[in-house]
This record gives C-alpha cells, sequence and structure tokens, in this order.
C-alpha cells in the first residue's frame, strides 16, 4: 500500500502543492485507490476531531497554558492509528505526516512532522493511554521532554512508577513536590532519569531496582528542592 | 635493511608469540558446530582422515572402527582403522616443518602432529590442513587424545597431545618405549595396535558424542556423508557402543531407484559436458530422486555434492519450486576429477569441508545446473503445473527491485556510482573487552541476505567474549525483531564469565520462514545483545551484532538510485513529465515518476510492467546525470555542444540498456 503527504515544489516557476505517495513498495493503482481510500479517510477523521474539538471550546486552548486537555483527547481519537486494518505496519512510519497535512485547526507546528517516533500526534496517543488525573499534574511541554527520552518511551514502568508514586498513597513529600509547581516536577525528574538511564536498558533492571533507582532520583530532587 | 629483520638482534632475545591454544581449539570446534555440530564433524574428519590413508584405491580391506570404551569409571572414544598405511613418517623437528609448507605425502605423522601444513600433491584427497585433529581434542571434556599407529613397514609408534590455555605440545615415541607408554598413559585399559592401521583415542569424550553415539545420530550422520563409499566400494564403518554394534548401510530414505517407480521418480544424467555461461565442466552422474509419498529427512533434502565419495553439502531445490515438491526430492552429483580438481585448486571448498563458496564462477555454475535440472525434473515428471498466478506474483515481487538493482549495477560499471553508501570508513575500530562473536548464519543463497517463504535460515549462532581481568556477568538475548516489534527469541540467558574467557556457543539455531509467522515482506533483523548485570552499570548495553534478512524480496541496492517515489501532480501542462531524478537524502538521486501521467496508467497495473517503464525512465535520466558531470562517461565533452547529438547518443544508451535489461533479467 502507500500513505499519500504533500509537499510544495516549485513547478514551472510555481510553487504547488504535489502528492508523493509513501511506500516501501512501487505503487501500482491498485496501491495508489487504496492509498487514496485512506487519505480521505484520514481527512474525515481529522475533520471530525476538529470539529468536536472546536464545540468542546478545547481547540481555544492551542497555544495557550492549558493545551495539555486539548492534545490529550486528541490522543484518545488518534488511537485508530494502531489497528493495523485501517494503517498496515509497513505504512505506520509516513502516516505522521499525513495527519499533519490533514491536521488544520488542529495542526501542531512544522518543526517535528517528519518524525516517526517523536512526533507531536504520537506522543498525543501515548498520553491519551494514562488516567487524566495523572497526565493533567504536569503540562504539555513537560510531557513532551518526558517522552523524548527514549528510555521512558521503551520502559512503560517509568510511567507506572509515576502514576504509583501519585495514586497509591502519596507520600507527604511527593504531594508538596507535584503541587502548585505544575510543570517543574516532571521537568526536574526528566533530566536525571534521562542522565542516569543514558547507557543503561532500563528493561534489564527487575521491578524492585528500577522502582528504588527512581526513587532515588525522587528523593534527591526533593531534598535538593528543600 | 636486510632481507629479514631478525638479523637486527641476537637470535635468543626472539620470542615465539605466545598463542591462546585453547581458543584455537574452541574456534575450531566453533566452525564445525555452525555447520553440522561437533559430533558431525568428528565423523566426517575420522573417516575422510582414514579414507585418506587406504591403501587401495577402491577400498579392499579398509575398515574403520568407532568404539565407545567407559572402563575405570573414564570414557574413551576410540577411532581404528584398518588397510590403511598408518601413520608412516618421520617424527620432523620445528626446523623440517618450516622448511616447507607442503609436507610429502609420506609425511603423515608430521601432518598429523601439525597444523596448518597442505599435503602435496593437492589432488585425490579429502582433508587440506590438518584441523580435523582438533575436532577430536575438542571433543575430549580434557582436550586430550592419544594415539598410535603400525605402519604398513611393520613399525609402531605411539603418541599424545592435550591442550592447555598456552600450549599444545605434543609426545611420541618409537617400538617398545611408544608401547610401554600407550599402556601407562590409559591405565592400561588400551594395548598397542596389532594390525596395520592407525588409532585415535579421545580421552574423556564429551556429553554431546555420548549422547549422540548411544542414541544412533552418530551412526546416521556417518551413513548421510559417506553413503557413496558404502554403496560403491562397500566401505566397512562400524559401530560399537555399550554392547551394541552396528554397520554402516545406505542411510534410510535414501533410496536411489535408477527408473520410475510406484514410490519414486528418477531423473538421471551421466556423463555430460555441462557449459553454463562461459564456464564448461564434466559430471559423472546427475541421480534425482523424488519420493511420490511426501517428506524426505531434512539431512539429505536437496542434491548432495559430493567429492572424492564425500558428502559436502546440499543445493536446495530452486525458490519458485513449490513446497510439496521440493520437500521431497532428493539425490546426488558427482563431477569428474578434473572438475573436482578445479573446485580445490580454486579454493572454493570451505576448509570444514561442509560448503563451497558458490560466488566463485565453477561452483555458481554447478548449482546452477542443478537447479535447471530439479526445475525440469518438476516440470517433466512430478507435475509441477506452473501457476501462472504464483509465477507472476514471485515475478513481480522481483522486478520491483530489479530496476533499480540493474540501473545502479549499470551506472556503477560505468563509473558514476556516487550514492548512498560509498566511502564507507570505518577503519582502526576497536574490539570492545566484552564483546559478541557472532557467525555467519547460512542463508539459502550464499551471495544474498533474502529468505524465501518455505526456506530456512540456518546456523545462527553467536558467544561472549571477555577480555577483561574481571569476572562478568551479562544478559545475553538473541532475537528477531521488524522495527520495534521482537517477533521471537531464540535465546535468552544470564551469563557469567571468568577474566579472559568465552562463553559456550548460543545456538547454532535454524529459523523456518513461513507466510504464518512472517506475513509482512521485507526487512526483519537478528539482533544479538549482551547487556551488563554488574551492580556498577547494571543494563548498560555493551555490546550488539545486527544481521538483516529480507523475507521474500532482495536487499535494496546501493547506488546512483536511492530509491524510486511516487508522486501525483494533475496538472500536465506543470507537469508534463512521466518522471525525473531529484536530489536525494544520501549524495544520490530519488527517482520520482509521475501517476498522473497516461503512459504511468498503461503501466501500473502490475509491478513487472511498472519496473520496466521505471528502468526506461532512469535510463534516460542516468544518461542527463552523466551529461551534466565534468568528465562525462557515456559522453565525450563534444556532446555537450552538439545537442541533436547528444539525443540520438542518449537514444542508443537506452536502447543498449533495454537490451541488459531484458536479457538479464530473462
Amino acid at each position: 500500500m502507500a500513505v499519500i503527504v504533500r509537499e510544495k515544489r516549485i513547478l514551472s516557476g510555481r510553487e504547488v502543492v504535489v502528492k508523493i505517495y509513501k511506500s516501501k513498495h512501487l505503487v501500482t493503482r491498485a496501491d495508489k485507490e487504496q492509498a487514496e481510500q485512506l487519505d480521505r479517510f484520514l481527512e474525515e477523521k481529522m475533520k471530525e476531531i476538529s470539529r468536536e474539538m472546536k464545540e468542546s471550546g478545547l481547540l481555544k486552548l492551542k497555544g495557550k497554558k492549558g493545551v495539555l486537555k486539548l492534545w490529550y483527547e486528541i490522543g484518545k481519537r488518534l488511537s485508530f492509528i494502531s489497528d493495523k486494518n485501517i494503517v498496515p505496519e509497513d505504512d505506520r512510519e509516513f502516516i505522521w505526516q499525513a495527519l499533519y497535512d490533514h491536521a488544520g485547526d488542529l495542526h501542531p507546528g512544522k518543526s517535528r512532522m517528519n518524525r516517526p517516533k517523536t512526533n507531536y500526534f504520537r506522543y498525543c496517543i501515548l498520553i491519551a493511554q494514562f488516567d487524566w488525573d495523572l497526565v493533567k499534574t504536569s503540562d504539555w511541554t513537560s510531557w513532551v521532554e518526558f517522552l523524548d527520552s527514549k528510555r521512558i518511551r521503551e520502559d512503560r514502568r517509568i510511567i507506572e512508577w509515576l502514576l504509583r508514586r501519585s495514586k497509591e498513597k502519596p507520600s507527604k513529600e511527593w504531594v508538596e513536590f507535584t503541587k502548585g509547581s505544575r510543570q517543574d516536577w516532571i521537568r526536574k525528574l526528566t533530566k536525571p532519569i534521562r542522565h542516569r538511564f543514558r547507557r543503561r536498558a532500563t528493561t534489564e533492571l527487575t521491578d524492585e531496582e528500577l522502582f528504588s533507582e527512581l526513587d532515588d532520583i525522587f528523593n534527591e530532587i526533593y531534598s535538593s528542592c528543600e | 635493511m636486510s632481507n629479514s629483520i631478525e638479523s637486527y638482534v641476537p637470535r635468543e632475545e626472539l620470542r615465539d608469540t605466545i598463542i591462546g591454544w585453547k581458543n584455537i581449539v574452541e574456534q575450531i570446534v566453533d566452525a564445525y558446530r555452525v555447520r553440522r555440530g561437533l559430533v558431525h564433524g568428528v565423523q566426517k574428519d575420522a573417516i575422510q582422515n582414514a579414507w585418506d590413508a587406504r591403501v587401495y584405491k577402491k577400498g579392499k580391506e579398509w575398515k574403520i572402527t568407532f568404539e565407545l570404551v567407559e572402563q575405570g569409571g573414564r570414557a574413551y572414544f576410540v577411532i581404528t582403522d584398518r588397510g590403511t598405511y598408518g601413520l608412516t613418517g618421520r617424527i620432523l623437528t620445528k626446523e623440517e616443518m618450516e622448511s616447507e609448507e607442503k609436507l610429502p605425502e609420506n609425511e603423515r605423522w608430521g601432518r598429523f602432529e601439525g597444523l596448518g601444513f597442505l599435503k602435496a600433491p593437492l589432488g585425490g584427497t579429502l582433508g587440506a590442513r590438518g584441523r580435523g585433529k582438533f575436532v577430536f581434542v575438542g571433543a575430549s571434556k580434557t582436550n586430550t587424545i592419544v594415539y598410535d599407529s603400525l605402519r604398513i613397514d611393520g613399525s609402531y609408534r605411539s603418541g599424545f597431545r592435550y591442550v592447555t590455555r598456552t600450549r599444545s605440545p605434543v609426545w611420541a615415541g618409537d617400538e617398545k618405549k611408544g608401547k610401554s607408554k600407550l599402556i601407562e598413559v590409559t591405565g592400561g585399559v588400551f594395548k598397542p595396535l596389532d594390525v596395520v592401521g592407525t588409532r585415535v583415542i579421545i580421552v574423556d569424550p564429551c556429553e554431546e558424542l555420548i549422547t549422540d553415539v548411544a542414541s544412533g545420530l552418530f551412526m546416521r550422520y556417518i551413513e548421510e556423508t559417506w553413503w557413496e563409499i558404502i554403496q560403491k566400494y562397500q566401505a566397512k564403518i562400524i559401530m560399537r557402543a555399550r554392547g551394541r554394534q552396528r554397520v554402516a548401510q545406505m542411510p534410510a530414505g535414501f533410496d536411489l531407484p535408477e527408473e520410475d517407480t510406484k514410490k519414486y521418480r528418477v531423473w538421471i544424467k551421466n556423463n555430460k559436458k555441462v557449459s553454463i555461461g562461459k564456464t564448461t565442466f564434466k559430471i559423472r552422474k546427475l541421480h534425482i530422486v523424488n519420493k511420490r509419498s511426501g517428506n524426505v529427512p531434512d539431512d539429505i533434502r536437496g542434491v548432495a555434492m559430493q567429492r572424492g565419495g564425500m558428502k559436502i553439502c546440499c543445493i536446495d531445490p530452486p525458490r519458485y519450486i513449490p513446497w510439496e515438491i521440493a520437500k521431497s526430492i532428493y539425490g546426488f552429483i558427482t563431477l569428474d576429477q578434473q572438475t573436482e580438481e578445479g573446485l580445490l585448486e580454486a579454493q572454493a571448498e570451505d576448509v570444514e569441508h561442509y560448503s563451497y563458496d558458490f560466488r566463485k564462477t565453477l561452483p555458481n555454475a554447478i548449482r546452477r545446473y542443478i537447479e535447471d535440472e530439479m526445475a525440469k525434473f518438476a516440470k517433466e515428471k512430478l507435475g509441477w503445473r506452473v501457476d501462472a498466478r504464483t509465477i507472476r506474483r514471485q515475478m513481480q515481487r522481483e522486478a520491483e527491485r530489479l530496476a533499480l538493482t540493474m540501473i545502479n549495477k549499470f551506472a556503477r560499471e560505468i563509473g558514476i556510482s556516487t550514492g548512498p553508501g560509498g566511502g564507507g570508513g570505518g577503519g582502526g575500530k576497536e574490539w570492545k573487552k566484552i564483546r559478541l562473536q557472532t557467525m555467519q548464519p547460512e542463508f539459502p543463497r550464499k551471495d544474498s541476505l533474502r529468505v524465501n517463504y518455505g526456506e530456512s535460515l540456518k546456523n545462527i549462532s553467536t558467544c561472549v567474549i571477555n577480555d577483561t581481568p574481571d569476572q562478568i556477568v551479562v544478559r545475553f538475548k538473541l532475537f528477531i525483531r521488524r522495527g520495534d516489534q521482537e517477533i521471537k527469541t531464540f535465546d535468552e540467558q544470564d551469563v557469567t564469565l571468568d577474566p579472559s574467557s568465552r562463553s559456550q556457543l548460543f545456538g547454532p539455531f535454524q529459523e523456518d520462514f513461513s507466510q504464518d509467522k512472517y506475513p509482512e515482506t521485507g526487512k526483519y533483523i537478528i539482533v544479538a545483545r549482551i547487556r551488563s548485570l554488574m551492580s556498577e552499570n547494571k543494563g548498560e548495553e555493551l555490546d550488539e551484532k545486527r544481521l538483516s534478512v529480507y523475507v521474500e524480496e532482495d536487499p535494496p541496492g546501493r547506488g546512483l538510485f536511492e530509491k524510486c517515489q511516487a508522486v501525483e501532480v494533475e496538472d500536465l501542462k506543470l507537469y508534463p513529465m512521466m518522471g525525473q531524478a531529484i536530489l536525494g537524502e544520501s549524495k544520490g538521486y530519488i527517482f520520482e515518476y509521475n501517476l498522473a501521467h497516461p503512459a504511468y496508467k498503461a503501466v501500473g497495473e502490475d509491478r513487472s510492467s511498472l519496473a520496466e517503464y521505471l528502468f526506461r525512465l532512469m535510463g534516460y535520466e542516468l544518461c542527463r546525470i552523466d551529461l551534466e558531470q565534468e568528465e562525462p562517461r557515456l559522453f565525450t565533452k563534444s556532446y555537450k555542444e552538439k545537442a541533436a547529438d547528444a539525443l540520438f547518443k542518449m537514444n542508443e544508451i537506452v536502447g543498449l540498456l533495454m537490451f541488459r535489461y531484458y536479457s538479464e533479467s530473462a
């Protein structure tokens, strides 16, 4: 199959948008038709999400302080991307750029549109997998920074640790740590986590070892904040 | 400077290099392991040595006996031959060994004690470099072998070898001295040989050898490797273990009928001169059999390439033949002496005698001939009705890569191959102290990373090396992935390694590629990885080795054109072109083809027509790219001023390219 993305080209002296059929194979007419069908589906879907966001008033948050809720809700609605029947695995790496093409009002900016692993729509889907209660304790910028770490993206237990620390009887220190300062707490944690596991795969650590190291990180930061 | 650097220092100040003998033995053993295993290597080398030393060409009075002796709380694996010359020759000094690389035929003892000394003359014998005895050493838990020989002139000699970390000492003694030493070192379990021949005793044989001997697998290996001398010369190969004796026969399932029967269909070619391309060779016999009732055992499937009575390797049926037919084909090919010598002279056979280098002309031509004959057999006698749709699908997949591969090949040939993958560099890279050593797996085709459905990737194996002075603990994992998704784990375990040591070999594993397991075609990656489990850096990735495997497609070609990419510009006034080359991401070009063009619409139904169409268009662009070069290769500089001449020349070049496309892809 193939995925249609759009790029600007100068043709006969004029700037025009051309359709590129991204695929790992030569594009036959059958592939072309399927790609066009997918393209129409994505266009409709993005319009529908955009309409919903507008009606719920969330779209107004774009570029503002509480934008996290907008991206969280978009992420929930983009979960269809992981459905193999809609997007074949071979084409998944190209789908993100296509989402950007059809994003309209939802367009998060071009800076990451060609990055299959670290683009904003993918992050929307990732954070939408967690409870809003956890997600809302920080802000979008800090979550992006958090998810930019390969180790964190690859080991779900780090997020689970966050969940546990915040939900299961959060300690007095944790409450103090997270309250009020919003973006700060997750940002303060991200850096030392990235630093500590820069060369180490956390997946080789047992739950106990990983959580103990993460607790250490937390305690170090907490004590330095006091 | 004089001829030899040693003249600059007193001789006594020169030291020999310290050799890691244990590692050498391990390496030799590993090389066998990744082929058919250590135990297979033991029988192959033992019989090869004995057969090479036979007195009569047709094996009259020749016999080899394998015996598992368990006595006095100790085990021995004994290999004894008869009807041979025995280990003739003198005990050679280091100086004598140094004087020439190829030892005379008669100096059998000298070769048996050395390593890396070729026989002279080359032809007529099976072995080559004396690695075999180290398989025996490797099959001993204590790395010890004892041997004795009663030679054809009536003289007796015994000896032994053991291997320590940095030494591989040998001892030898003649007559009385040798006889008493043999009795002494074996605790009286063995008496000196009293019949002409040679005996090798593997002291404390490893468990896998004992297990395979006891289970009968060892005998199966013998029969599958040596069926030709068993059939032709009634060679006597005997196995004795735990009160039972077996004499090797033709391997079960390897019936070789000369005519079609109810149970079998056969395809035979005798004494034929064959020409493939510019290579000509002569076969003695090609004998292919199809078992009508279905499967034949894995170890005999395909056509065995024989040399000097020994099976070297098997050629699998070509990939287009459906599995239902391919799975029941077996047989062999024997070649005339000149062709066999040609293979040896070309150094096409690996040192373990398990494969040929099919990149070389002669083995490649022989393989092509065998494959062609198997396909003819399948079509003419096995009712292989070539399903047009299957072949078409297969051809389309091939064609897809073909356009790029061929245009890049042509560009490379004429010297305009500036594309991705150039340069290289990477020299001077140091080995990591803690690292993986991976063996090259065996692909279905020697020169390609491609695997089709129904085919297997064999001998996936690796080991961990610790060159540090400390004990290490690592987690080893060997798995296959597609993108980020792990498809299958072959092995995962925690490994503790002593200072300066290496682990056991992990594997060899075999992966069978089926459509069920690998529904997506394309690139998969086999990954071997070690991560630290030591407290100071737990989780740190210490080494990783990757190998790409392409399922049902050829690996991407590197070269001038990086890829083809489809674009659609509906307004043909703006973009009337069928396609054009634009600068790519890695110094090469991307060829963009316009899906809106009616010419595309005419060929876009199937990939083969599309591939040909794109090849043609890339041919035109290749001319343009060349003409834009300061020093064009296809054109002369004068064409730059003469547009009409250049266009004519371009037509000629594209014509030539299309000729090659059709002739080489046929």
